[in-house]
């Protein structure tokens, strides 16, 4: 298969078009789940998808360090290659790194006004200016609105859309009136999209309890194999 | 001389470069009488530390090639390995770690842990080895030992416990308090020849308890029986030694002493720690490769009546002839032996056998199981296993990394060339990473190795211990070729010019293959090539793949097939098809779409955070590729990929932007396609040379 036809293909215009077309510059997603549910597969499948597209990608991790996240880009990468018989994965693949960036941050307590001058030194200094962010690891549990909405500030101002990824904790889910769980729930109004990953029996579903301001969203026929750790349609 | 296994220690010093490694072993060899006199790596009186033996490393400072050591500590025998610590030189590193039981990774308590100590530590992970760190330099400016902990923890995932605490640190470091016993240690005397132990100071006492809190939390993990003595309150030191060496040999704890080697402090209480925490040779599995037996696995036990294996880890040349310095995995070598180099399947017989000290040497009649020692008069290359005759073992094939620098030298004499020929041999047997050999076309010799310093070092090295004059050229980076798109070829070589005439035809298909260099696919039905003829064409096949078209390079992941030929009873021979095979590729390489290939570097900077954006633009400008920067506190790591060509005098660019606060490494990592424009250029340099030839 070549490369248009694979970004033709896959799930994540399933994705796009169960949200208006896509998260759009300036707007907040976010996945969340229990921890190892498959947050970060998803960010990484949704990440590469945009890379094959020749749109650049900055991926900000308070977690796991870049050479672990790496190797995520690189199996994501691998798999989807091999189910969708991609030509030349090699060349494609070669491409695919200069679109990508990954910026680590090993201090939890570092201020919203360091990382926005680590993102200005790095599209200051390099001829990079990401289209996406992906922000994994973020410390929900602790954080405020306000923090929230200075990434909300940010997104606009720099034109650029942000997924996120939230852990929930608890081992009881705890669900409000909207069905979202906390703490993604208490950044409600600052969200445009939000999913929540369930695991199933022997899948993971993906489950939209927010698309934009359109009242109660369409089920997303989405899941996550986890099987290959990829995105698929889920036609059950 | 057998040795007692269990008192026996095979460690390596490992370290960056300035972290005071070697001086640290200079005063490990002075406190066990092995040297009479102490002289510092950059010492006024001219003579050196003693392990660097070879006078560049003096000048330098560093030490590039290990040298093995025996010495004695109270009832132990203790062989140290003193290992390189630049990248440059990875392969003897990393063939050091592999005779290595156990290391003590030195740390400079200013600098802490920076990127070299992270590829040395690296390597070590990758080879299994325990060590103990040992924080120098406390007596220096800005020395902070907990802080240098905490990067072990944060930067290199050790799970590093003070085992020490400090009395007093910069001007004012006086003595270590040993957090197990509880009891201060000062080192008095003429160059601190003795430790007086004392209770703590008032003053440090509340501290010690607090740290040795901290130390009994992590230690008590390894230890059911510490755990309860330590709930009740009832600890003794006697258990919390085997604890904290349960931890050390698992690799899952690393043990932190301080002291400043310079000042004599602390070097008699870490060689207490090796021998209390650091593996005996029957704690660590070594295992074989048997080649009798489709290279399957198989255990090497440190006894001493199986059969001999030994890896031969490094060369020296001296004046009485080659030294082959030898780890022994099993058996027992004695002098008189027959041995049989396992790589080339020759008899060697061990004449005289010794154990050294840096520059001196002891004669041995035999060396047990586990012993490093050295061998006199056998024509070996590094890395060679020997056996005794009734097992066919190989140690494990060391991974190689292909070089990718090159350049030119030219001798200014008969002498030089002599001698240089002498030289390039000696470092082609130590080091599979260097390599050389003759430019047919300019006649030149060319050397190759893994970096710019790799290189440098060997050519200075070739001046001083060899007296060679040499003129170098530029340095050279390693292209290569390859096509991006399959192809058909049907070729028929046909020569009628008097005498026997020459006929063949070869057909078939030229595809990019990723997984090899060069793969060959017979696919001949029914004769219409001779079987004997196939090896002609792959033969002519090759041949034409160590010089492409476009840049002279080797070609490389071609996939040949060939599906239909032709030949004729009389006219067909070896040459004929060779010939074909040749022209053949020739032909449709050209209409593959050949590109060049370049080696990819993958580099890491370190550096205060500020100089982020400076280190960023200078790797944009190099055609770089960034994969990350973390940012940890104050300081910042970059990771990116560059390409070699774009890498040439780098240090010296990244030393004036950050004012000379940065580091880097480099290893390789990738071969990458060109660029169009650089492609093209290259192609016309090319073009212009062999127009120049002709």
């Amino acid at each position: 298969m070549q490369k248009a036809e694979l970004i033709k293909k896959s799930p994540i215009r399933v994705l796009e078009s169960g949200i208006n077309g896509g998260l759009g510059k300036g707007n907040l997603g976010v996945f969340t789940a229990r921890k190892g549910v498959g947050k970060t597969a998803s960010l990484v499948h949704i990440a590469t998808d945009t890379m094959l597209q020749e749109r650049k990608v900055l991926h900000i991790s308070f977690a796991d360090d870049p050479q672990h996240l790496e190797n995520w880009y690189k199996q994501v990468f691998l798999e989807l290659a091999k189910q969708y018989k991609l030509i030349d994965s090699k060349s494609v693949y070669d491409a695919l790194l200069t679109q990508r960036l990954i910026l680590h941050f090993k201090k939890k307590d570092i201020t919203f006004t360091q990382i926005r001058e680590n993102y200005k030194q790095i599209t200051q200094s390099t001829s990079f200016t990401p289209q996406t962010i992906f922000v994994d690891g973020f410390p929900f549990e602790n954080a405020e609105p306000a923090q929230l909405q200075e990434w909300k500030q940010f997104a606009a101002e720099a034109q650029v859309e942000i997924w996120f990824s939230a852990t929930l904790h608890r081992e009881d889910l705890q669900l409000d009136e909207k069905d979202v769980p906390a703490p993604v729930n208490k950044f409600y109004e600052l969200w445009s999209v939000i999913i929540m990953l369930s695991p199933k029996e022997d899948f993971i579903d993906f489950n939209l309890l927010k698309a934009h301001n359109t009242g109660k969203p369409e089920r997303l026929r989405l899941k996550l194999d986890p099987q290959t750790m990829l995105i698929a349609n889920n036609r059950v | 001389m057998i040795k007692d296994l269990e008192k026996m220690r095979n460690i390596g010093i490992s370290a960056h470069i300035d972290s005071g490694k070697t001086t640290l072993t200079e005063r490990i060899l002075f406190f066990t009488n092995k040297i009479h006199a102490i002289h510092e790596v950059r010492g006024k009186d001219g003579v050196g530390a003693t392990m660097d033996s070879m006078e560049l490393e003096r000048e330098r400072g560093i030490t590039i090639s290990s040298a093995s050591t025996n010495v004695e500590w109270k009832k132990h025998s203790i062989n140290i390995i003193d290992t390189p610590g630049h990248v440059d030189f990875t392969v003897e590193v990393e063939r050091s770690l592999r005779v290595l039981d156990g290391a003590i990774l030195v740390l400079c308590s200013v600098g802490g842990v920076q990127s070299q100590s992270i590829t040395v530590d690296r390597q070590m992970t990758r080879y299994k080895v325990p060590r103990i760190a040992f924080v120098n330099k406390c007596d220096r400016m800005g020395a902070d030992p907990e802080k240098v902990t905490r990067q072990l923890r944060d930067k290199l995932n050790h799970n590093a416990v003070l085992m020490q605490y400090p009395i007093g640190l910069e001007d004012k470091h006086e003595g270590v308090i040993d957090l197990i016993r509880m009891k201060a240690y000062y080192f008095e005397g003429h160059d601190g020849m003795t430790v007086r132990e004392a209770e703590i100071p008032e003053s440090l006492l509340e501290k010690a308890k607090v740290k040795r809190d901290i130390m009994l939390d992590t230690v008590s993990m390894f230890s059911d029986d510490l755990m309860e003595a330590y709930l009740e309150d009832r600890v003794t030191p006697e258990l919390i030694y085997p604890a904290v060496r349960k931890g050390t040999l698992a690799l899952e704890l690393t043990p932190v002493f301080l002291g400043s080697a310079f000042k004599n402090k602390g070097v008699q209480l870490l060689l207490d720690a090796v021998v209390q925490y650091l593996p005996s040779p029957t704690e660590v599995t070594n295992s074989a490769l048997d080649l009798s037996n489709n290279e399957e696995q198989v255990q090497l036990t440190a006894t001493v009546d199986l059969p001999l294996v030994l890896l031969a880890f490094k060369l020296d040349d001296t004046r009485f002839g080659q030294l082959t310095y030898v780890r022994i995995y099993q058996g027992c070598l004695k002098k008189g032996d027959e041995l049989i180099n396992r790589r080339n399947g020759r008899k060697v017989r061990v004449g005289r056998l010794i154990r050294m000290h840096a520059d001196e040497m002891e004669d041995i009649t035999d060396a047990g199981p586990g012993d490093i020692v050295a061998m006199f008069g056998i024509d070996c290359a590094s890395g060679d296993t020997f056996t005794s005759p009734d097992v066919n073992y190989s140690m494990t094939s060391m991974y190689v990394p292909t070089p990718v620098i090159s350049l030119s030298i030219v001798p200014k004499d008969n002498k030089s060339l002599e001698n240089m020929s002498k030289a390039i041999n000696r470092f082609c047997k130590e080091d599979p990473t260097f390599q050389s050999f003759v430019d047919p076309e300019t006649n030149d010799t060319i050397i190759r190795g893994m970096g710019e310093l790799h290189l440098d070092v060997y050519i200075e090295r070739m001046r001083r211990e060899y007296n060679v004059e040499l003129v170098t050229g530029p340095p050279q980076v390693a292209y290569r070729e390859s096509i991006m798109q399959p192809g058909t070829f049907n070729y028929t070589h046909r020569k009628q010019t008097g005498g026997a005439g020459q006929y063949a035809r070869v057909a078939g298909s030229m595809e990019p293959c990723h997984e090899s260099t060069f793969e060959f696919v017979d696919d001949i039905k029914g004769g219409v090539i001779p079987n004997e003829y196939i090896p002609s064409c792959k033969k002519g096949f090759e041949i034409a793949m160590e010089k492409g078209p476009l840049t002279g390079f080797p070609i490389v992941n071609i996939k040949m097939t060939i599906n239909d030929g032709a030949y004729h009873p009389v006219d067909s021979s070896d040459m004929a098809f060779q010939t074909a095979g040749l022209s053949a590729f020739r032909e449709v390489y050209l209409k593959c779409k050949p590109m060049i290939l370049e080696p990819i570097m993958r580099v890491g900077v370190e550096s205060p955070s500020e100089y982020q954006g400076a280190i960023l633009g200078t790797i944009n400008q190099r055609r770089g590729i960034i994969h990350s920067a973390t940012e940890d506190g104050s300081f910042t790591v970059i990771e990116a990929e560059v390409p070699l060509a774009e890498m040439f005098g780098y240090s010296t660019v990244l030393r004036s932007s950050t004012q000379g606060k940065a580091e880097f490494t480099m290893e390789f990592s990738r071969y990458s396609k060109v660029p169009e424009s650089l492609a093209e250029e290259l192609k016309k340099q090319f073009a212009e040379k062999q127009k120049k030839l002709r």
